[in-house]
């Protein structure tokens, strides 16, 4: 089995000859920028560069299915939200918010000729061409609540979920149109799989109640129209809400920390397969020996693929992300 | 019930406009700014933290009850200077250099001031000289440092080193956010560790008058 066989058996729930490594979340080391010559944040707008550190994430850490680096805002930044595009060891950010009002929210056109999405499906073309036969490619786009945040303010949209729900589903309902687009084309580009990134909903974001009346209609509208493979990430304790994600339809969901990987397993019930959990302090600051002690905590529990819970700091060590893929071998 | 419990039940349900008009008609009826303060508002966010500590209350409900009380506390704050009342203690506060997250250091900030604790707010991406200024001007006892990035809890760690390298051998440092954990204090040499905004009051609390 190679890396990209091996990941797609296990996001479908079958069984492959080891459990697959991968991420979703951005995960790019400064170590890993200084040997390809590839550095943030020109990679964000360079196709050709992105690829070769994916490509990177598979040859020198080990991973079997990779994803571009930008975290998050792809959307909002072709939308007009002002970025930071970040350094090396510093993941870009949005620094405005573009809309105040519903009638703000249109989506242009020419959406994929904009940056950085032009670059973003550029990326997955190139890295399926030249890679694709070794590793799985995957495509991200955000998830419809974080993109509401970086469009209209995290704090109004975290206000007006109770001021006024009904001008936050009309927004959300212009994010899923953005985002069904965006996760399509990606597909057509070569994407073996897309994940969504749903960290706004996170944690303590939102109430289990509030989730189930008001977002996971949205994810459960968006997800059916995504014409493949999705893997929802959501970081943080969303314990009180795990009874509900079934009901999205996503293929597969990411974990973090927050939730046990025995915990994660018995909730998921087969109904969906899960990725996790790997601490992303721990990869900063711990060693090798506590890593594979979560590799092996995460194996014992039947997790399906093995990931860092989150974004990971540009600063981890190559050692420490390489110990998950020897930790997997060894098991 | 009264008005002074009606409007501890305002900020709980995070009703703006009713905790302006009830903490006029309070004003109205001669009640002190201070018991407004002390008996209306402050046993509001005290509730609200507890039930976020429980699990009832998420983020927009915090978010929403401290907006109630902050423009509650606009209408007071005012009078309470002009009666020449001041906060028991001074508390910088900040998100260290490097880290923009700011949610959950307002919420421990508005749980501060709840709690008459004077909260100088030196905003997010502070970097440690600054934090070692303020708490030199304000002649501060505590300072709270909040961090959310794996990244910047390096520049948690300098900060804690600048203040102890400036000779501020009184000021408690306080510290959390999401990847915060006790065992970091302990490493960083920070005086406590709080986990939610709620408990932050108790630590705080405890490290000025154990
Ligand atoms: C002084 O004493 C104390 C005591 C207690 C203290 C305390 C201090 N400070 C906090 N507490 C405690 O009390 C509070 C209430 O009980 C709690 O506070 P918290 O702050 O933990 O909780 C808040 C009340 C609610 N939580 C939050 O406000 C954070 C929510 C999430 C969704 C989040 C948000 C909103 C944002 N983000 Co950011 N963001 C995420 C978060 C994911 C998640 N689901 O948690 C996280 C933290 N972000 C992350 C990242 C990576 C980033 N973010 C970035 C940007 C942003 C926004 C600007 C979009 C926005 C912040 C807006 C703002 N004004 O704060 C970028 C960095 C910007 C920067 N330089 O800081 C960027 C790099 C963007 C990117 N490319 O992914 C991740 C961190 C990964 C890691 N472990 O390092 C992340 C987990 C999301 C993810 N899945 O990738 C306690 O921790």
């Amino acid at each position: 089995m190679n890396s990209r066989e091996r990941f797609l058996t296990a996001l479908t729930g079958g069984k492959p000859d080891r459990a697959p490594l991968a991420h979703v979340a951005a995960m790019t080391t400064v170590e890993l920028q200084q040997s390809t010559g590839c550095f943030m944040p020109a990679v964000h707008l360079d196709a050709e560069q992105q690829a070769r550190l994916m490509a990177a994430n598979h040859d020198t850490l080990g991973f079997d299915a990779v994803s571009f680096i930008i975290n998050f805002f792809g959307e909002p930044a072709a939308l007009g939200a002002e970025m930071d595009w970040g350094a090396p060891d510093r993941l870009p950010t949005f620094k405005s918010n573009p809309w105040r009002t519903p009638e703000d929210a249109v989506i242009p056109e020419d959406l994929f000729d904009r940056q950085p999405l032009k670059t973003c499906l550029e990326t997955i073309r190139t890295a399926k061409q030249r890679y694709g036969d070794r590793m799985a490619v995957l495509g991200k786009i955000m998830g419809p609540f974080s993109m509401l945040q970086a469009m209209h303010g995290v704090e109004n949209v975290l206000m007006e979920l109770l001021d006024s729900p009904s001008q936050i589903a009309a927004f959300l309902d212009v994010c899923v149109e953005a985002l069904v687009r965006h996760a399509n084309a990606q597909f057509e580009a070569g994407a073996d799989a897309v994940s969504i990134g749903e960290g706004g909903a996170g944690a303590r974001m939102l109430s289990p109640a509030a989730y189930e009346t008001c977002l996971l209609p949205v994810h459960r509208r968006m997800i059916a129209r995504i014409q493949g493979p999705t893997i929802l990430h959501i970081c943080g304790d969303v314990r009180s809400r795990l009874h509900l994600l079934a009901q999205t339809g996503m293929t597969c969901f990411n974990f973090d920390w927050a939730v046990s990987p025995a915990e994660m397993t018995a909730a998921a019930a087969g109904r969906y397969t899960v990725m996790g959990n790997i601490n992303t302090t721990d990869l900063l600051c711990a060693g090798p020996a506590e890593l594979a002690r979560q590799v092996e905590e995460n194996l014992a529990a039947g997790v399906h693929i093995i990931s860092p819970g989150c974004a990971t700091s540009p600063r981890c060590p190559n050692a420490n992300l390489r110990a998950l893929a020897d930790a997997i071998a060894r098991h | 019930m009264s008005e002074l419990q009606e409007l501890t039940q305002a900020v709980i349900k995070g009703d703006r406009n009713k905790a302006k008009q009830l903490t006029q008609t309070l004003l109205d009826q001669k009640v002190v700014p201070m018991d407004i303060v002390e008996k209306g508002l402050v046993p509001g966010m005290a509730e609200v933290g507890d039930r976020f500590k429980r699990n009832e209350y998420f983020v927009p409900e915090m978010l929403i009850a401290a907006r109630a009380m902050k423009e509650a506390m606009a209408m007071l704050e005012p009078l309470l200077a002009k009666a020449g009342i001041k906060p028991k203690y001074t508390a910088v506060l900040g998100t260290v250099q490097g880290d923009l997250h700011d949610i959950g250091k307002n919420l421990v900030g508005m749980m501060w001031k709840g709690a008459n604790i004077g909260v100088v707010d030196l905003g997010s991406n502070v970097s440690a000289d600054k934090f070692v200024a303020a708490v030199k001007q304000h002649n501060a006892q505590i300072v709270g440092l909040s961090a959310l990035l794996t990244t910047t809890m390096p520049a948690m760690k300098d900060t804690v080193q600048a203040i102890r390298n400036a000779g501020l051998k009184t000021v408690k440092v306080v510290i959390g956010g999401a990847p915060i954990t006790q065992e970091f204090a302990n490493e960083i040499g920070a005086d406590a560790y709080a986990p939610d905004a709620a408990s932050g009051v108790d630590v705080a609390m405890k490290t000025v008058a154990p």
